[in-house]
């Protein structure tokens, strides 16, 4: 008698299981464009390219030797495919991951590196910096610093194995399943009219590495247009350079030097840098502030390939004003593992 | 291991009624058990030990009661062990913060000492009550205890072990022996409970958060109109939080064969705040009346004792909450406003419905400001929500305005619910075929509801930190 009523009662469950599937499948092919694309919603951090990343990095076996750290220039800019290949071919086998996140500035990493990165320590840290990294007054990077120490993907960072098997499984079954953040930006009238939420418009690639998606960036003629107006420009604003900023650094050295392994900081070409930021006296004062860095700090790397490098780039290595495109991000990337083959230090 | 987690919902719950409902009867309770224990050491291992210890504890007290020349003195001894272990890990870094205030306030230097800082063991103030309330029926002689295989099920039965509803021993431990059979109905019945309590955890409660957190995140920072918006989202959020975790605790129960008590008959449409209490948290109010209030001395020894007895409950009602002078202060209002209800008691007795009307809107406001200590992180935030408040006039009329709207609409709300439940049930009472197919049509619903309203984090139950 219970055996009949188990079968009829599990019999239930999958009837209603296989339509809630279904139900699921026909909302999410109206909501998303490409319904199939997500990574497990407790996974979820301020931003899909993370959450894209830190999947992957989380599914990703063995160690990685180097980790490149920094934020969109560096996400754009480092593929790290190249660097391994280059390096390998000079005799040196490494295997490295592009970690670095939209917006983040230096103060994220320490904290990053100590709380969520559970991996073996890698023997070099590849930080890429820019002018508004090292700036006191750069509250978005702390919004968004914020918001990935706020995130589920960091409160579940811990949870067991079986825990987050079940996790990810269950959004495997139900598509829409933890995405309510992004239905609501598609509106009412966008969900009754079917148009479908865009993919994000960063997309992650192998290890890390992010190019922009399909009709993000802009056309050539109008980089050419912006950068007639924007690439040498003077301005007021000066850098205010934040302890905290300092301090970060240190600290992310001494976290690295206590695992064995160095910090080398590097810099990336732009074409023009639209931020406030970008005018040539804060780079210039930029780059004395690395300069004295680097020399207070002797064991701490600094590869300063942005200015150095800036005139072999042309218009067709840059997918927007300050962000590299495949082939630039080639090029950097080959001067990149040239430069740390040279380099002693690790 | 949450609730709305995924290996709860794909891996545990139908694995321990699979395994329940296909093992011979006889070993069902120790299912039940294995399940429990495993349930409450996937949180933390080590407190697996806390909970074995004091069931083994308050069972070898129990059974020695009935028999003991001195059973008062046992009775006292069981107290004393679960409110020491109580106090221990949930009030002595509360109480240890506090003495060093006054060790402060009187001169010394305390400026290295922040307090003891203890994990609170998952569900600590749930069971010890259980066993307070096992140990108390057993000296009245309402209950015999019988084998420790139900008694160690009776306390760590999982579905109501974090959050209760807090169970007396006689109504769960005869149905851990003799569950009702399987049948297609029940089951049904349970499993559509479940979803909806899910449904109302992810898609309200976890939603209602938002704004709640965000206004008392920092109370002096936000504008008054903020404020207004996170007070009444969280007076919802924990409504339906609270709810959603019994609503599933007791569909869960339901598919195992056993019956959970009801914790909550929409409590915001009640008139009074006597009534409130007999319709919010039912299991805790009725334990806190029959374990502390009564005992007290209740009602039976003069108005000022009675009013007395009531501040006290209410206050102690608080801290078990949490420890934190905001708890004891939300109790405090509480044992007011039930003082000045039962003096008030004999004045309304068989009111008018635009009279009831009138005090649900007051109750209903009193019971608002009091969560304003429930949520806040301490008095002076406490302070700090009501001073941003009290600006609601000038910065945001508008919202002052909507306000006892809100109220009215919530109030009707709750009245119009009993009835169109009764209504519902008359109708599917009258066409026995359809019910499968509205109860499965209402499972379907509430589960994807649950899919495409939940947010991307697992937000824990509220009172899980109780």
């Amino acid at each position: 008698m219970t055996g009949r009523a188990l079968l009829t009662c599990f019999g239930y469950v999958a009837l209603l299981a296989l339509l809630a599937v279904g139900a699921d499948r026909l909302i999410a092919s109206r909501v998303f464009q490409s319904p199939g694309e997500l990574v497990p919603a407790y996974r979820a951090f301020q931003e899909p390219s993370v959450s894209v990343k830190l999947h992957d990095l989380e599914q990703a076996s063995g160690t990685f030797d180097t980790l490149v750290l920094g934020n969109s220039r560096t996400l754009f800019g480092v593929r790290p495919d190249i660097v391994d290949r280059v390096l390998a071919d000079r005799g040196i086998a490494q295997r490295s991951f592009n970690l670095a996140m939209p917006t983040v500035d230096v103060r994220f990493w320490p904290r990053f590196m100590r709380d969520y990165y559970d991996r073996p320590a890698p023997k070099r840290l590849l930080l890429g910096v820019i002018p508004r990294d090292l700036d006191a007054r750069n509250v978005q990077a702390v919004t968004q610093m914020n918001a990935f120490f706020a995130s589920s993907g960091f409160d579940n960072r811990d949870r067991s194995a079986a825990w987050r098997g079940a996790e990810e499984w269950r959004s495997r079954i139900f598509t829409m399943h933890g995405r309510f953040n992004e239905v609501r930006r598609a509106g009412i009238g966008g969900l009754l009219r079917g148009d479908g939420l865009a993919p994000p418009q960063i997309r992650v690639s192998e290890r890390g590495w992010g190019q922009f998606a399909p009709g993000v960036a802009p056309s050539k003629r109008e980089l050419a247009e912006q950068a007639r107006r924007l690439a040498v420009r003077s301005g007021s604003l000066r850098l205010a350079v934040g302890d905290e900023q300092i301090g970060a650094l240190r600290q992310l050295d001494r976290w690295i030097r206590a695992r064995g392994g160095c910090l080398t900081l590097f810099t990336v070409p732009v074409l023009y840098d639209r931020e406030p930021w970008g005018t040539v006296e804060v780079r210039r004062a930029f780059e004395r502030t690395m300069r004295a860095f680097v020399r207070a700090n002797p064991r701490v790397g600094y590869l300063d390939l942005g200015p150095r490098t800036e005139d072999e780039y042309g218009l067709a290595d840059f997918g927007d004003g300050d962000h590299l495109d495949p082939s630039g991000a080639g090029r950097l990337s080959r001067q990149l593992a040239d430069a740390l083959a040279e380099d002693p230090r690790c | 291991m949450l609730f709305p987690a995924a290996v709860f919902l794909l891996i545990f719950l139908p694995a321990t009624i699979a395994v329940y409902w296909t093992v011979p009867a006889r070993m069902r309770i120790a299912v039940l058990l294995v399940a429990s224990y495993a349930f409450y050491l996937s949180w933390n291992p080590v407190y697996g030990l806390l909970l074995a210890f004091s069931t083994v504890a308050n069972y070898a007290i129990v059974r020695a009661i009935p028999d003991s020349p001195q059973p008062k003195r046992l009775l006292a001894l069981g107290i004393v062990v679960n409110l020491g272990v109580l106090a221990f890990f949930k009030y002595a870094g509360f109480l240890s913060g506090a003495g060093a205030d006054l060790l402060g306030w009187l001169g010394a230097d305390t400026s290295g000492f922040d307090g003891l800082d203890i994990l609170l063991p998952l569900a600590i103030s749930f069971f010890t009550f259980e066993m307070i309330s096992v140990l108390v029926d057993t000296y009245r002689r309402d209950v015999r205890v019988g084998g420790f295989l139900v008694f160690a099920t009776y306390k760590a039965y999982f579905p109501k072990l974090v959050s209760g509803p807090i169970t007396r021993y006689r109504e769960l431990a005869p149905q851990l022996l003799r569950p009702a059979p399987l049948t297609f109905e029940r089951f049904q019945s349970g499993l559509a409970l479940f979803t909806l309590g899910l449904a109302t955890k992810v898609a309200l409660a976890d939603n209602l958060a938002v704004p709640a957190d965000r206004a008392f995140a920092d109370p002096s920072a936000v504008s008054a109109h903020v404020m207004a918006v996170g007070l009444g989202a969280f007076g919802l959020q924990i409504l339906f939080d609270f709810a959603a975790y019994t609503t599933m605790a007791r569909g869960a129960s339901r598919m195992l064969g056993l019956e959970l008590p009801l914790n909550f008959r929409y409590p915001y449409g009640s008139a009074s705040p006597s009534e409130f209490w007999r319709r919010w948290h039912i299991t805790l109010s009725r334990w806190l009346r029959d374990y502390l209030y009564i005992p007290l001395g209740g009602n039976r020894k003069g108005r000022l004792l009675t009013y007395r007895n009531l501040i006290i409950t209410m206050v102690l009602g608080g801290l078990w909450h949490g420890a934190g002078w905001q708890f004891a202060a939300w109790g405090a209002l509480h044992g007011m406003f039930l003082a000045l209800s039962h003096a008030l008691r004999g004045r309304f007795a068989d009111p008018s419905p635009v009279l009831r009307f009138c005090g649900a809107l007051i109750t209903l406001s009193a019971v608002y400001f009091a969560w304003i200590f429930f949520r806040a992180d301490s008095i002076g935030a406490a302070l700090d929500a009501i001073g941003t408040l009290a600006a609601l006039p000038s910065e945001s009329p508008r919202t002052l305005l909507l306000a006892p709207l809100a109220a009215s609409a919530l109030i009707l709300a709750s009245w119009a619910m009993p009835w169109l439940a009764a209504r519902a049930r008359e109708l599917a009472a009258r066409d026995i075929r359809l019910r499968p197919v509205a109860v499965g049509g209402i499972t379907l619903a509430c589960w994807l509801v649950a899919i495409s309203l939940s947010r991307s984090s697992l937000a824990p139950f509220v009172y899980f930190e109780f």
